[in-house]
């Protein structure tokens, strides 16, 4: 039998995986897909509590995620693109003329 | 279902005014003319926040309106006034300039106005969201600058991974209680049904590392000093001025409303969190060149100051922070307005050419002077009082050792405060030329200026007005 | 238990002889004639240079890309509204023209502004 601890334990699978992808990529668009990792990891533990504790509250709480997400991504890769264009790179240690 | 548009009337002439900034972009060749119509906008909004709106709950309870979330609106008017104000002085530095730097702004201060009153975890990330999204692409606005696409890049990857957290701790505070409403979880927590499980104190956890983003204090520090570097500098100042206290009055109803009922879960984890960031953010600051950059380290410092507040869970911690956050708006206002209109004449943001200022303008010189010195907590101005409450509130509850922490933190900022300001006034100017000003500016300047004495001298009536209405917050 | 996916199974067997019945179907009845024009890689109408592999994607697919994952994404909102149309009334029918006149503004913004123009 499937319990809510089984979708939990996904979830958090899931959110380390986009974790340790976002800290440790250097390619920006494996980051922004680690991001998106992240944000579905959570929607699943929203569904699943949804699910077990019989409230709708979740599931719109998800329907807003995933637009939020999907702006996120949007703007991360319109920046991307103009990153790209004037310094030809995609990677994150090659980012670095600001002063440390 | 009960839906009280009439609440949400200040937000609604907000977005007409955004759509209509849209429309009047195409026919309007002159972009100054579009900022007027900006600050007309916000005026009538400002308005309409004082005069018509009563409290209650709007949006089926997902937003609320008391005179916490009225404070905060007129605040994040008076800064998005003063933001617009200096984009005057920042049109020209930009390539293929565009209305839609207004417009986004103007989507900021709603995002910033609906995080004020928002009373449920829903409204609370959506809006949340708009205000941060907006900053990134306000961030990355000169996108023929490497600094600025770069900053915003960073500042988009940090921020997401802060909104997972937060996310995270959301979906677990929902799993814990079975519900979203701050009210409701309020309820739940203090009737003690589920009472405190381990789902609510992980939610709790990941929430507060979620929005340490939002106020940039550790862990979630590191995008600031790139980002105020890089970002064009009247969005700077919305990060510094508005964007923190939005983050502040988050945490606020997070913390003190809906899970105040377990504040020893979480006083001590802000205390540390607090302490931590005073140290770094005060000794990182000693050693910087570039203005904004100094000022960034200083702010993830007084983000220190101002979590002494919420780590107080107390009436007088949270009115402290609001005073606190109105005195840091005009310091950071004024001190914007001087960096603005000095890179508009000199184009460098760089401390070392600050030299001689008062030679070549006094007023700016002067706003600087007090801007920084309230910055650093100098009596008689705004920062002393602000800090003291602050001070006073840790130690009312025990914490000692977090105010020791705080008061030699504040002697370091005099120090590298005092640096700039003997630049200013004691080293000689390379160039000679004089600095005019517009009748305008010169009012907007003694405006700030008059203020951050007044609330110094005189903070009577606005710390018991402050007291007041942190009670709603309990 | 897994007996109750039979009918599941079914469904996948019938689509793929489904499918496989059209298109052996249509190359008996379609006419036969390839030429140089019709073998190349089928990209907008416009013809395609060099081979896509090698990562060169004009910039603007990129553009056009972003703007899809928003509108695409806020249809979200029309299912669930859709759904419960009748309970919610004049009032939600009203509001959800609201947000898509919000939407359209948007839309016709990016389109004056260029955005969807293919620059050549």
């Amino acid at each position: 039998m499937i319990t809510v601890n089984h979708y939990l334990l996904l979830s958090f699978i899931i959110f380390s995986i986009g974790v340790t992808g976002v800290l440790l990529r250097r390619n920006i668009l494996i980051v922004l897909m680690s991001l998106e990792l992240i944000f579905n990891s959570v929607n699943i533990s929203l569904v699943a509590f949804s699910y077990y504790l019989h409230s709708m509250t979740g599931m719109v709480l998800v329907v807003f995620t995933i637009t939020i997400a999907a702006a996120e991504v949007g703007v991360g890769l319109a920046i991307l693109v103009a990153v790209y264009r004037l310094r030809r790179t995609v990677y994150v240690d090659e980012l670095n003329t600001l002063k440390h | 279902m009960e839906l009280n548009i009439n609440i949400i009337i200040p937000e609604i002439i907000l977005i007409a005014l955004a759509v209509c900034l849209i429309v009047l972009d195409f026919f309007i060749t002159d972009k100054k003319k579009l900022n007027t119509i900006g600050i007309c906008g916000l005026v009538i909004a400002g308005m309409s926040v004082l005069l018509g709106v009563k409290n209650g709950f709007a949006l089926s309870g997902m937003i609320i309106q008391d005179n916490v979330a009225v404070f905060f609106k007129l605040l994040f008017i008076l800064v998005g006034i003063y933001i617009f104000y200096m984009g005057r002085f920042f049109e020209d530095r930009i390539k293929g300039w565009k209305g839609e730097f207004y417009i986004l702004i103007v989507f900021a201060i709603i995002g910033m106005e609906f995080l004020s009153s928002s009373y449920d975890f829903i409204s609370f990330y959506v809006s949340l969201e708009l205000l941060t999204i907006t900053l990134y692409i306000l961030t990355a606005y000169t996108k023929d600058n490497p600094h600025s696409v770069e900053a915003g890049l960073k500042y988009l990857i940090t921020g997401a991974l802060a909104s997972g957290f937060l996310l995270y701790g959301i979906s677990f505070i929902y799993g814990g209680t079975g519900s979203t409403g701050f009210g409701e979880i309020a309820g739940i927590l203090r009737g003690g049904g589920h009472g405190l499980n381990g789902f609510v104190t992980i939610g709790l956890v990941l929430i507060i590392l979620g929005l340490t983003f939002k106020i940039s204090s550790i862990p979630f520090h590191v995008w600031t000093p790139d980002v105020y570097q890089g970002a064009p500098t009247p969005v700077t100042a919305l990060l510094a001025a508005g964007s923190k206290a939005a983050g502040f009055v988050v945490l606020m109803r997070v913390l003190f409303t809906a899970l105040g009922s377990v504040k020893e879960e979480w006083m001590l984890f802000i205390a540390v969190i607090s302490a931590v960031t005073l140290i770094f953010g005060n000794m990182s600051a000693m050693p910087q060149k570039n203005i904004k950059r100094l000022i960034a380290y200083a702010g993830i410092g007084s983000a220190g100051y101002l979590l002494m507040g919420i780590a107080s869970a107390s009436v007088l911690g949270a009115s402290s922070i609001m005073f606190y956050l109105l005195t840091y708006l005009f310091s950071i206002a004024g001190s914007f307005l001087v960096i603005v209109i000095f890179s508009h004449v000199s184009g460098s943001d760089e401390i070392d050419s600050y030299a001689g200022l008062s030679r070549r303008s006094p007023l700016l010189a002067a706003t600087m002077f007090i801007g920084l010195l309230s910055l650093a907590g100098v009596p008689p101005l705004g920062g002393f009082i602000a800090k003291f409450y602050l001070f006073a509130a840790v130690v009312k509850e025990g914490l000692i050792w977090l105010a020791v922490i705080g008061i030699l933190m504040a002697i370091v900022s005099m120090y590298y405060f005092l640096l700039v300001i003997k630049r200013i006034y004691l080293m000689e100017p390379v160039v000679e030329e004089k600095i005019t000003l517009e009748p305008t500016t010169k009012l907007m300047l003694y405006g700030v200026n008059i203020a951050i004495i007044a609330l110094g001298v005189y903070p009577g009536p606005f710390t018991d007005w402050f007291v007041q209405i942190a009670r709603q917050l309990f | 238990m897994l007996l109750n996916y039979l009918p599941v199974l079914i469904m996948i067997g019938l689509v793929a002889v489904m499918a496989m019945m059209v298109l052996f179907v249509a190359s008996l009845i379609r006419p036969s004639r390839p030429y140089y024009k019709k073998n190349q890689a089928y990209e907008c109408g416009i013809d395609p240079i060099g081979e896509a592999s090698i990562g060169k994607v004009r910039i603007h697919y990129f553009v056009i890309a972003i703007l899809f994952i928003i509108f695409d994404v806020e249809t979200l909102y029309l299912f669930p509204w859709a759904v419960v149309l009748k309970k919610i009334g004049l009032f939600g029918y009203i509001e959800m023209f609201v947000f898509i006149f919000l939407l359209l503004v948007g839309f016709i913004y990016a389109w004056i502004k260029g955005a969807l123009d293919w620059v050549s």
